[in-house]
């Protein structure tokens, strides 16, 4: 055991706090009851159930890391990164469903857009109304994601105009 | 400037005189190379897709000279040996894998089985048959609860009774099981004597006591039908018993060897167009303004990949010259058995390898189920667990260095 990380409470450790634990519990519990059954269909369809983003809000497993008066669960990122593990454990396929739209969207949302587009999408996506997604990936743009970009947003006036393709977001 | 497709082809060329390859073997290599690439190649997709068989296939296959490889030419066949038939199922393997399971399933489990240990009856019966391609062959071994144990764990019977014989009970993951028109069958007919109460028998399935009880549907390998067979007081004639009785376990066994060598073969084939995949989207894919072959980590794929294809073609070819010429009867032990072992168990893993990095070099096209290197990926992992799993394989491998 690492002394110097045990004494400094400022550092993380690798260790779940109890209430950590208990989240891992209660999730790992839910997403077996709830979503392990849909594996074999979701594998033969390759289509993800209406219910799901749902049922996700419901539970407050939407917006894990925003604030609750964007509608969020106000967690830690070890919490989330607890909720993910478990939902992955139960499927693979709705977990990476759920980290799709969860971190790369709507956490970058949260860190990254001006209140008005945080009031104006968030409550909608911590709720399971609205899905998101991340587009960065481009049919010229895989490990050279940015160098390669070639979607451009060109400004005209008060907008601006995007063209370009994304794939396999 | 030579394309792309020349270059490989100078290199077969190469590859194919190392090996001494007879002229009538280069000549049959090139000309399955052909028909497979123009006929079965553009197959795949909807094979892959929908779990396809085309009907007419294995009469076409007959029309191009691709079946009976070791059958006499008087009965239809090409009068080959075991080698050309690898050699066959390599390049078969190459352009449309799917084609390349089926293909080995009646042309070596089946076909050259019956050829090996069948009566002369039972031989001018079939054979004929499954040259043209108007009956399709399978074999029978493996059953819901008898894998890597297929012997002991045989629950299949039959059963004597006056001049007949009475089959009863079911074999799983049979390769052309919905689609064959003859089967070689293994059941016990002496319970008490284990492996040593084994029989073969040839079924022809329009048996009033035989039924598929389902078609299987796979990972990779799709379009080959696979399937489940069922036995139900399935009556055949004692003329359908194939070698004497309670001696199945010989021809299960010599079978076995060959199955591993052409498996093996069937490994490179697929394991030299994953090669070829690779090096195609690594010249023509471009990031950071050059082509991505251009950085040492693809080539050190690209480098891996041959290793591997060249390495497990030269020990494939060392256990199928080994093959060659095996007496009727032989083979389920000794040196040959180490030998097909081993050849299979290094192709099956060098495959593995091969396919994985390939598939790699394609980043996410290749994670994408309509791209050929992802169904070569898909298709592996039976190569590493059919004619016995590598774990099976190193058992046999050891038990032969041991006996010494």
């Amino acid at each position: 055991m690492n002394k110097q990380l045990r004494n400094d409470t400022a550092l993380p450790t690798h260790f779940m706090t109890d209430e950590q634990q208990a989240l891992a519990d209660q999730a790992g519990k839910f997403f077996m009851s709830e979503f392990h059954h849909l594996n074999a269909e979701m594998d033969d369809t390759d289509d993800l159930p209406s219910s799901v983003f749902p049922k996700l809000g419901e539970m407050g497993y939407l917006g894990l890391n925003v604030p609750p008066e964007f509608g969020g669960a106000g967690l830690d990122f070890t919490s989330a990164c607890i909720i993910t593990e478990q939902l992955s454990r139960a499927s693979a396929a709705i977990g990476l469903t759920h980290v799709a739209h969860d971190n790369l969207c709507v956490n970058n949302i949260y860190r990254n857009a001006n209140d008005d587009l945080r009031r104006k999408y968030l409550p909608g996506l911590c709720n399971g109304t609205l899905i998101g997604a991340l587009g960065l990936t481009e049919p010229g743009a895989g490990s050279d994601a940015l160098g390669s970009m070639r979607t451009t947003a060109k400004k005209d006036a008060d907008d601006y105009i995007l063209n370009g393709a994304k794939i396999r977001s | 400037m030579t394309t792309q497709s020349e270059a490989i082809a100078a290199d077969l060329e190469a590859i194919r005189a190392n090996y001494s390859l007879t002229d009538e073997q280069s000549q049959i290599v090139d000309h399955v190379d052909r028909v497979s690439r123009e006929v079965l190649h553009p197959l795949q997709a909807r094979m892959d897709d929908e779990e396809w068989w085309p009907d007419d296939l294995f009469k076409q296959m007959g029309e191009l000279g691709l079946l009976g490889i070791t059958a006499p030419e008087e009965l239809g066949g090409s009068g080959q040996n075991e080698f050309t038939q690898a050699l066959v199922s390599e390049v078969i393997s190459k352009w449309n894998p799917a084609v390349g399971l089926s293909h080995g399933a009646h042309d070596n489990l089946c076909l050259n089985n019956l050829l090996r240990n069948g009566s002369e009856e039972q031989v001018k019966k079939y054979v004929p048959g499954l040259c043209s391609g108007e009956l399709v062959g399978a074999l029978g071994l493996t059953e819901p609860g008898a894998g890597s144990d297929a012997l002991g764990s045989m629950a299949t019977t039959a059963r004597r009774d006056g001049d007949d014989y009475v089959i009863n009970g079911s074999k799983i993951y049979i390769t052309n099981g919905p689609i064959a028109d003859v089967i070689l069958l293994y059941a016990k007919t002496d319970k008490s004597k284990g492996a040593k109460g084994i029989s073969a028998f040839i079924i022809e399935t329009d048996n009033p006591g035989f039924k598929v009880a389902q078609k299987l549907d796979k990972m990779g390998f799709r379009g080959s039908p696979t399937g489940e067979l069922v036995f139900e007081d399935c009556r055949v004639p004692a003329s359908a018993m194939v070698g004497p009785e309670n001696t199945g376990v010989s021809v299960v066994m010599s079978g076995l060897d060959l199955e591993r060598a052409m498996v093996a073969s069937v490994c490179v084939g697929m394991a030299e167009r994953a090669l070829e995949l690779g090096l195609e989207y690594a010249k023509i894919r471009e990031q950071f303004g050059k082509p991505i072959a251009s950085f040492q980590m693809m080539q050190s794929k690209l480098a891996e990949i041959y290793t591997e294809v060249e390495t497990a073609r030269a020990f494939g070819y060392r256990a199928l010259a080994a093959c060659t010429g095996l007496p009727k009867g032989a083979g389920g032990r000794g040196e040959i058995h180490k030998l097909t072992a081993a050849a299979c168990l290094y192709a099956g893993e060098a495959f593995n390898k091969a396919v994985t990095e390939a598939c790699h070099i394609h980043g996410g096209s290749g994670y994408m189920q309509d791209t050929e290197i992802n169904r070569l990926f898909r298709a592996n992992k039976l190569l590493e667990i059919g004619a016995g799993t590598s774990e099976v394989r190193k058992i046999i491998i050891a038990e032969e260095l041991l006996r010494a």
